[in-house]
């Protein structure tokens, strides 16, 4: 088709030139054309109210309101209150972060082992008020930090023997994560914590951790060190 | 000697940065699409992209996050095609494509390659789809010869194919002789073009196509190339269309033109190895043609001067190989590059222009191959963009925008009606609603 306007051969079967926009005369209805029609293009989905986040923190919202008013009726010294939205804050995080999230699991577990320490954190001041024999400060680092490392420790240890040889970088993120585990016995040398077996066992679990690595993927670890460090 | 391919590799020197600019819907692409004279069958067009793969691992790839940099490792996922996206050169998203940083598409008669500019350069990328649209047309039954133009399934893998070729020609420089100016160009701000931007986020693409021996032909007229003649003709079109009696303040039209290294340093790898030329005209005094064109010659001249080529290699690797860059990690780098990314660069070019040069096929392929083009992806600063790329006698040139107004392309038109060239066109008419 040549528009009579502009000039040009239009080599396609198109209504208007794509130069001047004029209408073009021997377009057929039935005749394919060389691109598909914009028309075609799946159309977005219409904003809809009802999305996870708006849905979690309205229940959310709801669920807390609720507790408030339980708490300020029944128990008005003890403000549990707080500890409903703290947990409702970590359910979140959960299924943002590390259910529907894409990272890998080393960093997963990872952001567990923050999330769940943040918790036991602030639920252990938020309950400052009952007779704790001692400041919620000694209760998270003697013992709270190196249960939560172990466990997620133990976890990888589980995750690094199944998957170790069909998914290589996780044995890398892991072992950077395991050198966490370190962090207990690291904080009872410098004299910030009293007790040594709970510091004593996570390390010799983190040790452990880095010993499974390299016996179910020593060469698989090389590899992505090399890959990741550029080396 | 045959050196063992590595099952990673890093970016080359100038794709380190493309990871870092990569926005939540967008990043750097171009599109090579093969027009067919048949319509495609994908069960076969599927076959010959698993088969082309084996022979270019520089795509079999997926890119990762290291510590300091990204860098690509094999995928041993499977590639497939798609249905072509009517909307062009959307980011090729690698959770839903497997992992590959590439997305082979096709419609009716088209066959299409979208590339994250990570991945490859133009030529690398035509590589590749020369190699599958052979591959195809051999598997559809038709015994077509390679004529040596044609990278084979079975050929070998040369080491120097994956090559960066950007370290391989570094010289090491003294600091003091860094060539930092040659890089940053013109201080002036340059003309930025203006209109309407598709509420889509779409794209339009129109393709020129032109007898390539007509346009050599008024090229050796007026004593110039052809690449000086398109992009004197793009120059003076932009202007005509946007600032002729409009704007009488604006700043210089500057055109970007890539550069292929390859011939000049003598290099066959299929990674990223361009530089860019900054082709810059002042809308108020250098607006004739035959004043512009020898701005063109002039610019071109001076920016594939080897020496000076040489010299901004060296000082792009310098950047790379600067010790407080290797040691940094590199969510660091990437906070920085977006942050300064929003401040500097914004108005330093109009337009890119890229000759990607002749498609070399085999004549084979002439009984089954319509035509070839390259459309590079578009932005809110650099709204428009031109691309060229000869099949066979025809050239095929390709306005890629994401504004809905198309007077640049029709001026455009105009000059090469004036010169004598009759050409014809198509697009995807995304400016106008149901034009197809």
């Amino acid at each position: 088709m040549r528009c009579k306007y502009c000039g040009v051969e239009v080599n396609d079967n198109v209504k208007v030139c794509p130069i001047c926009h004029e209408k073009l005369e021997g377009y057929l209805s039935d005749a394919p054309s060389m691109y598909p029609a914009k028309n075609s293009v799946k159309r977005k989905r219409k904003h809809t109210h009802f999305t996870f986040d708006n849905l979690y923190w309205g229940i959310g919202l709801a669920v807390w309101i609720c507790c408030l008013a339980v708490c300020e009726v029944l128990t008005p010294t003890l403000q549990w209150h707080w500890l409903v939205i703290l947990l409702i804050l970590y359910g979140y995080l959960f299924v943002r972060n590390t259910i529907l999230s894409n990272s890998s699991i080393g960093l997963k577990i990872f952001t567990q082992i923050i999330m769940i320490l943040a918790v036991l954190i602030s639920s252990l001041y938020i309950f400052k008020g009952l007779n704790l024999h001692h400041d919620p400060k000694y209760w998270i680092l003697e013992y709270a930090l190196p249960i939560v490392l172990g466990t997620g420790l133990v976890i990888m240890i589980v995750f690094v023997c199944i998957f170790a040889k069909r998914c290589p970088s996780l044995i890398a993120d892991c072992v950077f994560m395991m050198l966490l585990g370190y962090t207990p016995i690291i904080m009872y040398l410098t004299g910030n914590v009293t007790h040594l077996w709970p510091s004593l066992a996570v390390s010799i679990v983190a040790t452990l951790a880095i010993l499974s690595c390299f016996m179910f993927g020593r060469k698989e670890l090389i590899d992505e060190l090399k890959k990741r460090f550029h080396l | 000697m045959n050196k063992k391919i590595s099952k990673w590799h890093r970016l080359d020197n100038s794709a380190k940065i493309y990871p870092m600019m990569e926005q939540r819907d967008k990043h750097n692409l171009f599109r090579i699409t093969f027009v067919m004279k048949q319509d495609v069958a994908p069960d076969v067009l599927q076959k010959a992209l698993e088969l082309t793969l084996t022979r270019f691992p520089s795509f079999k790839v997926r890119l990762k996050k290291g510590f300091f940099w990204y860098y690509f490792d094999t995928n041993d996922m499977p590639a497939k095609i798609y249905p072509l996206d009517p909307a062009p050169l959307r980011k090729v998203v690698a959770k839903k494509n497997n992992d590959y940083c590439f997305k082979i598409s096709y419609y009716n008669k088209l066959i299409t390659g979208d590339f994250f500019h990570a991945l490859c350069d133009g030529v690398g990328a035509s590589c590749f789809m020369k190699s599958l649209v052979y591959t195809y047309v051999n598997l559809l039954g038709y015994d077509v010869a390679s004529e040596c133009k044609i990278m084979t399934i079975g050929s070998p893998v040369q080491p120097s194919e994956l090559e960066d070729s950007f370290l391989a020609n570094y010289k090491k420089v003294k600091i003091k002789d860094l060539n930092i100016s040659s890089l940053k160009g013109d201080k002036k701000k340059a003309y930025l073009i203006k209109g309407i931007m598709f509420e889509d986020n779409g794209t339009g693409i129109i393709h020129i196509y032109c007898p390539i021996a007509d346009l050599l032909a008024k090229a050796k007229e007026k004593g110039c190339t052809a690449t000086e003649l398109l992009t004197a003709i793009f120059i003076l079109s932009i202007y005509e269309a946007q600032i002729e009696g409009k704007n009488n303040d604006a700043g210089n039209i500057q055109i970007f033109c890539p550069i292929n290294l390859r011939k000049i340093f003598n290099s066959n790898t299929l990674l990223n190895f361009s530089l860019f030329s900054r082709i810059s005209a002042n809308p108020h005094t250098d607006m004739d043609m035959d004043t512009l064109i020898s701005i063109v010659h002039d610019c071109l001249q001076r920016d594939t001067d080897k020496e000076l080529l040489s010299s901004k290699i060296s000082t792009t690797v310098m950047g790379e190989k600067f010790f407080l860059m290797r040691i940094m990690p590199l969510f660091i780098k990437q906070l920085i590059f977006k942050i300064s990314n929003l401040f500097i660069g914004k108005n330093k070019k109009t337009a890119t222009f890229s000759n990607v040069g002749i498609l070399q096929l085999p004549d084979g392929l002439r009984d089954h191959v319509e035509s070839a083009s390259v459309s590079i992806s578009v932005n809110q600063t650099t709204p428009v963009s031109l691309t060229a790329l000869t099949t066979y006698e025809t050239l095929c040139l390709t306005f890629t925008r994401c504004i809905t107004d198309t007077a640049i392309e029709r001026v455009f038109v105009k000059h090469l009606q004036d010169l004598g060239i009759d050409v014809s066109v198509n697009s995807n008419m995304w400016e106008v609603n149901y034009a197809l």
